[in-house]
């Protein structure tokens, strides 16, 4: 049993909730007028039920309430069934509203829901991927048609040179590449999956779908992936089955196109602003530099190695940094490996030599390239 | 080893919620009980009819979601009273959710 004040203007609607409230087994106390209700306070009500009257507006009664006594349960009786009007009376803090007429099981349920405080729970759930459009269904088909026909995702390699090697991908939209050491990892930033794969056949070895984010850059350095989505957000990953997320930051340069990591500093590379940072892996991410990219386009993606900072513009135009000083640019020359029709989309070295991928521009699949170790 | 309890707002979030039955619109009223980027349970006395296309709007610690299409996906009762499942219908809608939901609920994690 519990004490419950009814606050009615209406004599008879509040006898008629009393009523109810009584053989529900509750203690009902009245008040007529919002005064009366805080003079009986010493009732120690556990919740007010309040009528609304037609014509009034109950909003500013339910606010005073609140404001009087914050941790009283308020359960609205509505003169109308408005649903806008209930939403007002519970972001006011009302428990619940109840509808005309109001019966005795929605009372109860109503006085038993406002007497027990409720909360909302969150939970992280893995999004599917997104529906895809006819034309990805289309490759989607053609790339399993391929695939039953036996062939593995061992990459198609088309002999360039002597020392550039061409793969061709099996999903159409790469976007960052790094080494880890003993495998190739690239980001497909539609399918938002990250992809193991053999460094020396590029044969793919694992899938791990990352739903929440597309990946556009990659790095590895300090033990952990570092990625990047289009909105400017790094999130540093163990290398796990699943990437596990141990770090999330917004970066203020916004959009991040490049990332790598010197052994000291993780770098990266802002295509909007085209800006090069050169960041501390604390806490903050903090920015310890930066300075004006110096390509004749903006930056496409960058990479780290004993050599300096490497970094493809827009244009295809391959630089080497000088580490200490960004903007000083030892060589030029033109990216191989693709011809028109690319986008590079990301850098890496592995071993002293340099990898990029790169997006076609047409509906065919990605290219991750194994450029020359000279001439640079 | 029983999983961590997921995060709890102070108070369930108060939805405001618009329907179909029998050919007329209607809208009705309730909170969330469990929201994740995917679906929502929500306590309601509204008569929302099992596969009806729901909308529903809310605030989630100051960030609103309006409309978002759902589907009733079932209906029951408990000890809070009744209660609606609904799935959201839109890869937008869902990736909104979860980047709120995850800023809500983000605890860095120690590296081991």
């Amino acid at each position: 049993m519990a004490v419950i004040e009814i606050l009615h203007a209406d004599l008879r609607s509040r006898l008629e909730l009393a009523r109810l409230l009584q053989g529900l087994g509750h203690q009902p106390v009245q008040a007529a007028s919002l005064r009366d209700f805080l003079e009986i306070r010493d009732a120690k009500p556990e919740l007010l039920v309040f009528g609304e009257t037609e014509g009034a507006d109950g909003r500013e009664v339910v606010a005073e309430v609140r404001s009087a006594a914050p941790g009283l349960p308020v359960l609205v009786c509505l003169a109308a069934h408005d649903a806008t009007r209930a939403m007002e009376y519970l972001l006011l803090g009302a428990t619940d509203c109840l509808a005309p007429p109001v019966s005795r099981e929605a009372l109860g349920a109503g006085v038993k829901g406002a007497l027990v405080p409720r909360r909302t729970a969150l939970e992280l759930e893995e999004l599917p991927p997104p529906p895809p459009p006819p034309r990805a269904r289309a490759l989607a088909l053609l790339a399993l048609l391929v695939l039953g026909a036996g062939a593995i995702w061992a990459a198609r390699r088309l002999k360039v040179d002597e020392e550039t090697r061409v793969f061709a991908l099996p999903y159409a939209h790469p976007a960052g590449i790094a080494f880890t050491g003993g495998a190739l990892l690239i980001g497909d930033w539609y399918g938002r999956t990250v992809y193991e794969h053999d460094p020396e056949t590029l044969a793919v070895r694992a899938a791990i779908p990352l739903p929440r984010e597309a990946p556009v850059a990659l790095a590895w350095g300090a033990g952990a992936l570092w990625a990047t989505d289009p909105e400017g957000n790094v999130t540093k990953r163990r290398l796990d089955e699943r990437l596990t997320a141990t770090g999330r930051w917004k970066l203020a340069e916004g959009e991040v196109v490049g990332l790598c990591f010197d052994g000291l500093y993780l770098w990266t590379a802002h295509r909007s602003g085209r800006l090069l940072v050169k960041r501390i892996p604390d806490e903050e991410l903090t920015a310890a530099g930066a300075w004006p990219y110096p390509g004749s386009g903006r930056p496409a993606a960058i990479a780290c190695d004993r050599r300096g900072l490497w970094s493809v513009d827009e244009g295809g135009e391959l630089l080497r940094h000088d580490l200490a000083d960004p903007e000083a640019v030892a060589d030029r020359s033109k990216l191989g490996g693709y011809g028109p029709g690319w986008k590079v989309s990301g850098l890496a070295s592995a071993a002293d030599r340099l990898w990029s991928v790169a997006e076609s521009s047409g509906s065919g699949p990605g290219r991750a390239v194994r450029h020359a170790g000279r001439p640079w | 080893m029983s999983a961590p309890a997921p995060p709890m707002l102070a108070e369930a979030i108060p939805v405001l919620l618009a329907f179909r039955s029998g050919g007329d619109r209607r809208e009705g009223w309730g909170r969330l009980k469990r929201l994740t980027p995917l679906r929502a349970l929500l306590a309601t006395r509204a008569p929302v009819p099992e596969g009806a296309a729901v909308e529903v709007s809310f605030t989630l610690e100051g960030t609103p979601f309006r409309n978002l299409a759902c589907r009733a996906e079932g209906a029951g009762a408990d000890d809070d009273g009744r209660w609606i499942a609904l799935t959201f219908q839109r890869h937008e809608d869902r990736i909104r959710l979860r980047r709120t939901i995850e800023d809500l609920t983000w605890t860095p994690r120690p590296e081991t």
